[in-house]
């Protein structure tokens, strides 16, 4: 679904991404580790459009077409289909939990200066929005803050209400970067059950994690980067027994 | 849901509102209130000796307002003026004593714009206040003339701008319009035999203003302007934007000659950027110059060429009593008693802005606007009043006429440029008398 | 949703009519009526400068200083445009009654003659009403179109880059604007400034406060139906997500560019509104004028009322107001008790005023409410009883 082609990405004299080739398979869940540092949020973030790469190219395959989104400014990217959460939560502070939802349905009718002013256009669509934000703050757990202000959620709420709203913005593809960090693990097995079962029904999923341990039961394929590389690729047992990744873990 | 914070919103507009009515309608304890309580304009309303008020129980308040840049660009003469009007209610309070009237005065800084000029001319009238002294600025004028009018609010001002020069019912302006002094430098021009004249001004109203009543007097005399230049008079654009305007002044009058001259109209900080560029100008170097009002007695022009000021017989005109008239005199002393500086140009002019309304008042015994607005249209008739500025005399646009003018040159005196009164423009004759020390000027 | 919006509406007109009914038609003194009827009219036309601003700032988070740039175009409209057409309608005759036609030497006309012209066209403007109303929605809707228009031009360069650069730029813009269309005299007789014929000149005296009083309470009640409609509405919430977090709001799918660019032309297109309505009630215009400070008046108003709140932007105006009128009125009596310049006094008191409030209600008197589109509570009660 996704192919990553020679990716090179440099921050001044650093670089970053030093040439990074990947495939995220349509209809799996493929998994990105790496130690601090190595590239993984830089990588995602050279997908979505938050950072134009110095080389490489990023292809897009849907629908039998193949689409060049190198460099593509990030609505564009939504626009295909491909959603990401924030490492580090970038949700929308004052707004309501429900509204951080509603905010990024596909789709809108009134988004539209116009059409904003006239109810009718939007009222059923935005009924339907709602539903579906409920089940979905439900799923994850959200389900009894729904109107309370973003910003006065607790660190782990904010991180499922990234996932929330990844999941509310119906893509086919999800990159979710770290879902887990600071979830408890009863919780955190909750979330890749989740992940599963949203894959089940025909999303592709893209997670960066470091908590292998739980990550690794969930999976279906993993890349391994260091120093803005792949060090190894396979399936979970794989790529966990390559010498390389376990070494790359201790020298970094 | 929504809708309680919402009427809760309302109810705090509401009450908010309400509570500044009340603040507004309850006067009577305030220190404005005696105006509008003790002195019903109707009853006033036809000059009347009132037996009544020469009991000392029965003394009247009357309160006038002052309208004034207190900030802003115009800050400087906003409170020099604020004072000399301080000092004019207080030499009212002694004048008219007898006659058992009181002036308070209250104050309001309009910051030179029309829109918070009219705010507050808004916020006097609402205190019961119709006489305001003081508006400087032409703007401010054309916002309040409206309003003014319309609920009889008698303003004296001190603008001098030509745009106004048309019936304006209930405003009076005190110092000449800039056409007065646009007829002084033609006859000046005249006197001296001049024939060409080019012109350097400052792009804003007054310096356009004036340029354009210099180019329509002097067509009166057959003496030609060869050229105006405009310059950007923001501080920003100096000295770059002088030197331009200069340089093409000096194009535009070609040849020098003892038939031509260079007109500078001016401040005094643009005014020395002027003189800078014009000093060693091969072309006018060697023709009279001529200022205005607002760049003779400069320190900053005197500075930055006070040699070749001497050299070009440099000459202007200010709308002035004559210097040794002795209501001039008496109100120099004062001023600078009481505010701690000399006066500066416009300081008489505030000053009688305040005192022929309080001397209107206190003669006719009236408060109502409308009878002061036709008393000042006869005193002004007949000159009825001197003040510190000389006898006033109303045009039929309540504009000052027949000013008189000094004529102001610089001199070498014991090697030193200097500003002197080098002669009179007596505005009621239109004859130019030639004080003894400014012969050296006058001749050729 | 709606139904909320329309109950705020129908608030602020009843509003409207009771503080128009205490203004004009009271057993008040007549000095406080005049006060009131002014201060009515001013609130009017800012509270709409306030909501086209609050749209900007409030809800998309765009540091909007230059805004008084679009009450300067507006008194471009009306001043420099609208008024000139007039002109060039009556030019037979006006040159009738003068012996010139007023356009023909505009800088004599501007210097000299504006006062004689408007006065003879008022005279002739309060025989045809029809024309001088048509004169005055000209003058709006063009003041509106040029706004709306100018004002993407001139974020244009910047509106790709970081919100600072744009609110630079914005500044600044409007300055240069003010500068030069200042000393170039055609555009609205330059430093002069510009007479404009009254377009209710058939109104004398408090008629025509009154017909004032409508006529921009009537644009204020639209704006404020407009603006709170699009501000609860899916749009309004877009805005306020990229307010929020522009990066992520860009990663679902905002083009932030786009929303820019429709947020600044219509709300400039209202601030333009305001502007021309100013210029109309004062009928006199100096392009001079419009300083920055004015700007941020703007943003004092609002950030008192409530930043993101079109409720708060009204209160914010008119607690405005209420303070410096009776700061204006009061200083003297302070002045005594204080010993301090009364002038400087009444700025003192009102910017503590307004450092109070922000230390203790940052938020505003209004603050900001979550955007009201459906009613959720029905939607998850649904729910949970599909659940059940
Ligand atoms: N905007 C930036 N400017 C400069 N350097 C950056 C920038 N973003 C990332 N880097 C650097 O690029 C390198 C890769 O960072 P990145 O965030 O992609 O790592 P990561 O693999 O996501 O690490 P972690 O597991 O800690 O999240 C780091 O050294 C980081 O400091
Ligand atoms: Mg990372």
């Amino acid at each position: 679904m996704l192919e990553i082609k020679g990716i090179v990405k440099q921050f001044g004299a650093f670089r970053a991404l030093d040439g990074v080739d990947m495939t995220i398979e349509r209809g799996k869940v493929t998994l990105l580790i790496g130690p601090n540092g190595s590239g993984k949020t830089t990588l995602i973030n050279v997908v979505t459009g938050v950072y134009k790469p110095e080389a490489g190219r990023v292809y897009f395959h849907d629908d039998g077409k193949t689409l060049d989104i190198t460099g593509w400014p990030p609505h564009k990217v939504f626009a295909q289909g491909i959603v990401r959460t924030f490492q580090i939560p970038q949700i929308f502070q004052k707004l309501t939990v429900m509204e951080n939802l509603l905010a990024v349905a596909r789709g809108q009718a009134g988004e539209g200066v116009l059409n904003a002013m006239r109810e009718g256009r939007w009222a059923k669509q935005e009924e339907e929005l709602a539903e579906r934000a409920f089940e979905i703050l439900d799923l994850v757990g959200l389900g009894d803050v729904w109107d309370r202000y973003a910003y006065s959620l607790s660190a782990g709420q904010m991180k499922l209400l990234e996932l929330a709203r990844a999941l509310m913005a119906g893509a086919k593809l999800i990159i979710l970067d770290e879902p887990i960090a600071g979830i408890p693990i009863a919780q955190a097995h909750a979330i890749f059950q989740t992940i599963r079962d949203v894959n089940a029904k025909g999303v592709t999923f893209w997670v960066v994690e470091h908590r292998i341990d739980i990550a690794f039961k969930y999976v279906d394929y993993v890349y391994a980067m260091a120093s803005g590389r792949v060090i190894s690729q396979g399936a979970p047992d794989a790529v966990a027994k390559d010498p390389k990744v376990i070494e790359s873990y201790i020298g970094g | 849901m929504a809708s309680k914070t919402l009427w809760i919103a309302v109810a705090v507009v509401v009450v908010v509102v309400v509570a500044a009515i009340a603040a507004l309608v309850y006067k009577p304890s305030a220190p404005a209130a005696p105006t509008t309580s003790s002195a019903p304009s109707a009853s006033t309303s036809t000059t009347q000796a009132t037996p009544t008020s020469t009991t000392a129980a029965s003394v009247k308040t009357v309160t006038i307002g002052a309208l004034l840049p207190l900030t802003g660009s115009l800050q400087f003469m906003g409170v020099s003026g604020q004072c000399a009007i301080q000092l004019a209610v207080q030499d009212a309070n002694q004048m008219f004593a007898s006659k058992g009237i009181q002036f308070q005065l209250v104050v309001q800084d309009s910051a030179c714009d029309p829109t918070a000029a009219l705010q507050k001319l808004q916020t006097l009238y609402s205190q019961g206040i119709r006489f305001v002294a003081g508006l400087t600025c032409s703007s401010e004028l054309s916002a309040v003339k409206n309003f003014a009018e319309q609920n009889h609010i008698l303003i004296t001002s001190i603008s001098t701008s030509p745009l106004l020069a048309v019936p304006k019912p209930y405003i009076f302006r005190l110092p000449p319009t800039d056409n007065a002094q646009a007829k002084v430098l033609a006859a000046l021009y005249h006197m001296l035999g001049i024939k060409r004249v080019v012109i350097v001004y400052r792009a804003d109203a007054w310096g356009q203003g004036l340029t354009q009543a210099i180019i329509n007097e002097t067509k009166k005399y057959g003496i030609q302007v060869v050229g105006a230049f405009g310059y950007d008079p923001s501080p920003s654009a100096m000295p770059a934007a002088e030197q331009a305007a200069v340089q093409k002044a000096s194009a535009a009058l070609g040849t020098p000659g003892p038939d031509a001259a260079f007109e500078i109209i001016s401040f005094d900080q643009d005014g020395a950027a002027v003189v800078q560029a014009a000093m060693n100008d091969p072309v006018l170097s060697k023709v009279r110059w001529f200022g205005t009002d607002s760049n003779v007695y400069g320190t900053a022009i005197m500075q930055a060429g006070g040699q070749a000021l001497a050299a070009a017989k440099f000459m202007g005109a200010v709308a002035s009593p004559n210097p040794d008239d002795p209501h001039y005199l008496h109100f120099a002393n004062e001023f600078k008693k009481f505010c701690g500086h000399a006066p500066t140009g416009y300081d008489p002019y505030y000053y009688d802005t305040a005192m022929i309304i309080m001397e209107a008042i206190a003669e006719t015994g009236s408060t109502d606007p409308t009878v002061i607005n036709s008393v000042l249209e006869q005193w002004g008739k007949n000159g009825t009043y001197v003040g510190a500025t000389g006898p006033v005399y109303f045009d039929q646009y309540h504009d000052r006429q027949y000013a008189s003018y000094l004529i102001v040159g610089v001199v070498i005196v014991n090697g030193t440029p200097t500003w002197i009164n080098a002669g009179f423009y007596n505005g009621t004759t239109g004859q130019i008398t030639v004080f003894p020390q400014g012969q050296a000027l006058f001749s050729s | 949703m709606i139904r909320d919006v329309l109950a705020k509406t129908v608030a602020l007109v009843i509003a409207l009519v009771v503080v128009g009914a205490l203004a004009f038609a009271s057993p008040l003194p007549k000095d406080v009526r005049v006060l009131l009827q002014n201060i009515e009219v001013y609130i009017a036309i800012y509270g709409i400068y306030v909501i086209s601003l609050n749209l900007e700032v409030g809800y998309l988070g765009l540091p909007q200083f230059g805004k008084v740039m679009f009450l300067l175009i507006g008194a471009i409209a009306v001043g420099g445009i609208a008024t000139k057409l007039v002109l060039l309608i009556y030019q037979n005759a006006i040159f009738k009654a003068m012996g010139a036609y007023p356009l023909a030497k505009i800088s004599d006309y501007c210097m000299y003659y504006q006062y004689s012209v408007t006065s003879l066209v008022n005279q002739m403007l309060a025989q045809n009403p029809a024309l001088g109303l048509g004169y005055f929605l000209f003058g709006v809707a063009l003041a509106m179109v040029l706004s709306a228009g100018l004002g993407v031009l001139f974020a244009y360069p910047a509106i790709r880059l970081r919100e600072d650069y744009l609110g630079i730029l914005l500044l600044v813009s409007g300055e240069f604007l003010r500068v030069v269309t200042y000393y170039a005299t055609p555009v609205a007789c330059g430093v002069n400034g510009a007479v404009i014929p009254d377009p209710f000149a058939w109104a004398l005296g408090e008629t025509r406060t009154l017909v004032y009083f409508i006529a921009t309470s009537a644009f204020l009640i639209a704006t404020f139906l407009v603006f709170d409609a699009i501000g609860n509405s899916p749009f309004g919430r877009a805005l306020r997500a990229i307010r929020d977090s522009e990066t992520a709001a860009a990663v679902f799918g905002k083009d932030i560019v786009k929303f820019r660019i429709r947020v600044l032309a219509f709300a400039s297109a209202f601030a333009g509104l305001a502007g021309a309505l100013l210029a109309y009630y004062f009928d006199y215009t100096i392009l001079g004028t419009y300083l920055p400070i004015y700007t941020f008046i703007g943003w004092t108003m609002l950030i008192l009322g409530g930043l993101g709140n079109n409720v708060g932007a009204i209160v914010g105006v008119v607690v405005y107001y209420i303070v410096q009128t009776l700061l204006d009125i009061y200083k003297n009596s302070l002045q005594a008790v204080l010993h301090a310049d009364p002038t400087y006094l009444a700025y003192a008191i009102f910017g503590l005023a307004i450092i109070l409030v922000l230390m203790y209600r940052p938020q505003g008197i209004v603050p900001e409410k979550p955007v009201k589109t459906i009613d959720l509570n029905k939607v998850r009660e649904r729910i949970q009883r599909k659940i059940k």
